[in-house]
């Protein structure tokens, strides 16, 4: 019975996204979508709490074990990534119930909790995939769903950019399933566990069919995960979405394929495929430019969320520059900074998007003295943005801090340059927003100094995960201790 | 060679799919170009699980099954073809929308008009 718990989280989702669309009432749907979160979680928080105590779990589906039947698994990566996936996506619905109203009409609400949960429920499913196949159609739903949610307001520019997204993520499915084949052509096998097993003998016969696949791995997973140079879908889609789903997919859905990326490169494929490919060499190479590339054109925005999409490409490099180091320590980093950072960005989008909300101004010139207005906002923006920067004290400092020590006794003093240096170009584009928002005059004439006129259902989540995130910096054992197992099972 | 016909059928369908995608401007030839891009890949993991001269991977009653083809990858693509249906179909909405608020598929004359919109 216990095991059953592995996949009860996805098919509460699953159950509540497919009643949603027959609720036409906003407010019971924001209910129903919300309750559906909270009961997964629970569930999820039974399921981590099994795997720390016994270790890592595999469900078979239907009874049938592998390789013939689909194994799902619940191990410390699955259960690290849900738990991030979690803590920001149920804070995000609560302010979706009441900033979706007033971004999207009434009809679309409803459909806009159903792709909500599907997205969700795609996020777990991809981190338990435990064969190929399933994780390629979780890969599907999880892009199809995000799409989806960019184009829920019905705006030129929204359209536009979930048409871009959808076309360049369908490239990258297509990439994904060639490697899928390339890999099933040698070894005639899907599940994970098996695959790599059957790889050790087939891969010095066949290693055109692993370069391939490999090769085409990182594209595919590369477009989701928008590292450059294939990043350019990114920013569009990300800064006109509704706020809440710009939170949801710059905070979790690009960091679900880097977690899809390890378990695939780094727990399968294994030491074989790294002698063949200069994986690491490439990833290195990209993550590098695409982290400068990205800081410097942050600095060039003029819109509040669309410098926040760039600043999500920017750490999504340092969250690639940190897998592919060659250090066990830079690779706990990496893999802290997927929560650290989904935490970070998911408070920064929830804070503009309440920003957004009371002032209906978005542009950074339009924002000078906003912190007048929304003094607690702008605090939780700020704290969050601190942590981007890194700076002592915040979980973004942990994270990175781990990032240069593993780069350090890797001797490569010039990768730990990059996470330097860069950490100055982040501040040159958070503090302008911070300084100028407390202490700039604004055009307005409204310097009479007041607290935020904003609902709590919008204040709460954004300072929740701005204080969780503040709290995992000062204490971050637990999400480190978890970080440092994965790195023990999966870094190579 | 002939016996690898069916892989290289697909790397130039694959080619020509992405090829369609990259340059061409038109909105409603880049979702073809993706169908088709799509189609290789399908037609890659059908010809690797392909015997030559097999029989239909089903055991009738009282004959043996000689040589079956592999019928798992033709179940995968069955399930690859469901899914290829309904992103065309969601980027055939997108388009129509596309239309409505541009009034045109070009993509360089939307970037264009998204330009003016700003």
């Amino acid at each position: 019975m216990t095991t059953h718990l592995v996949v009860l989280p996805i098919l509460v989702l699953l159950v509540a996204a497919l009643i949603l669309p027959l609720v036409r009432e906003p407010r019971r749907a924001s209910l129903i979508g919300v309750s559906a979160l909270a009961a997964a979680f629970l569930l999820w928080l039974a399921l981590a709490f099994l795997v720390m105590r016994q270790g890592a779990i595999s469900y078979h589906l239907g009874g049938w074990p592998p390789p013939v039947g689909i194994e799902v698994i619940a191990d410390k990566l699955a259960v690290f990534f849900g738990l991030t996936v979690f803590l920001v996506a149920i804070p995000t619905a609560v302010f979706a119930g009441v900033d979706m109203p007033a971004e999207a009409p009434e009809p679309a609400l409803s459909s806009f909790w159903t792709l909500y949960l599907l997205l969700v429920l795609s996020l777990l499913g991809l981190a338990q995939a435990g064969d190929l196949f399933n994780m390629y159609v979780f890969l599907e739903i999880s892009s199809l769903a995000a799409c989806a949610l960019v184009a829920v307001v019905n705006r030129p520019a929204n359209v536009e950019a979930a048409f871009k997204y959808l076309l360049l993520s369908t490239v990258g499915s297509g990439c994904v399933l060639l490697a899928i084949a390339l890999l099933y052509m040698i070894t005639g096998q899907l599940n994970l566990a098996f695959l790599a097993r059957e790889l050790e003998h087939q891969a010095p016969l066949y290693p055109k069919n692993v370069i391939g696949a490999g090769t085409f791995l990182l594209v595919g997973l590369g477009v989701k995960a928008a590292i450059f140079p294939l990043h350019t879908w990114l920013p569009d889609a990300h800064a006109s979405a509704p706020s809440p789903a710009s939170a949801l997919l710059s905070g979790l859905v690009v960091k679900v394929y880097v977690v899809v990326m390890v378990r695939i490169v780094w727990g399968t494929l294994g030491r074989a495929f790294f002698t063949l490919l200069p994986f690491k060499s490439v990833l290195l190479l990209l993550a590098t430019i695409s982290i400068f590339l990205a800081s410097i054109l942050a600095m060039a925005q003029t819109d509040l969320k669309r410098m926040l999409a760039y600043s999500t490409v920017a750490q999504m490099g340092y969250i690639f520059l940190g897998l592919a180091a060659g250090s066990r320590t830079a690779f706990a980093g990496a893999i802290l900074h997927i929560f650290n950072h989904a935490l970070l960005k998911g408070a920064l989008f929830l804070a503009a998007g309440a920003v957004i909300w009371r002032t209906g101004r978005r542009r950074l010139a339009e924002l000078v003295g906003v912190g007048h207005t929304c003094p607690l906002t702008l605090s939780f923006f700020a704290i969050a943005a601190l942590g981007m920067v890194g700076i002592p004290g915040t979980s973004g400092f942990v994270s990175k801090w781990f990032l240069l020590v593993g780069m350090l006794q890797q001797s490569s003093p010039l990768l730990a340059w990059v996470v330097l240096i860069s950490s100055l170009l982040n501040a040159a584009y958070y503090f302008p927003v911070i300084i100028l928002g407390f202490f700039g005059h604004g055009t307005d004439n409204e310097l009479r100094f007041h607290l935020d006129r904003i609902p709590p259902e919008l204040l709460l989540p954004a300072g929740s995960l701005a204080l969780v995130s503040l709290f995992f910096g000062l204490w971050p054992s637990f999400p480190l201790h978890l970080a440092q197992d994965i790195a023990h099972d999966f870094f190579l | 060679m002939v016996q690898n016909l069916e892989y290289i059928a697909a790397m130039l369908l694959y080619v020509t799919g992405l090829g369609i995608m990259l340059f061409h401007s038109n909105l409603i030839k880049k979702i073809i170009g993706m169908n088709i891009m799509e189609t290789a890949v399908f037609l890659i993991f059908i010809a690797a699980g392909y015997v030559r001269g097999g029989q239909p991977p089903i055991a009738l009653p009282g004959e043996p099954l000689l040589l079956p083809v592999n019928p798992l990858p033709q179940a995968l693509i069955l399930t690859g073809l469901v899914v290829s249906v309904s992103i065309t179909a969601y980027a055939l909405a997108l388009l129509r929308e596309i239309y409505r608020h541009f009034g045109t598929l070009d993509a360089a004359e939307i970037a264009r008009r998204k330009g003016e919109l700003t």
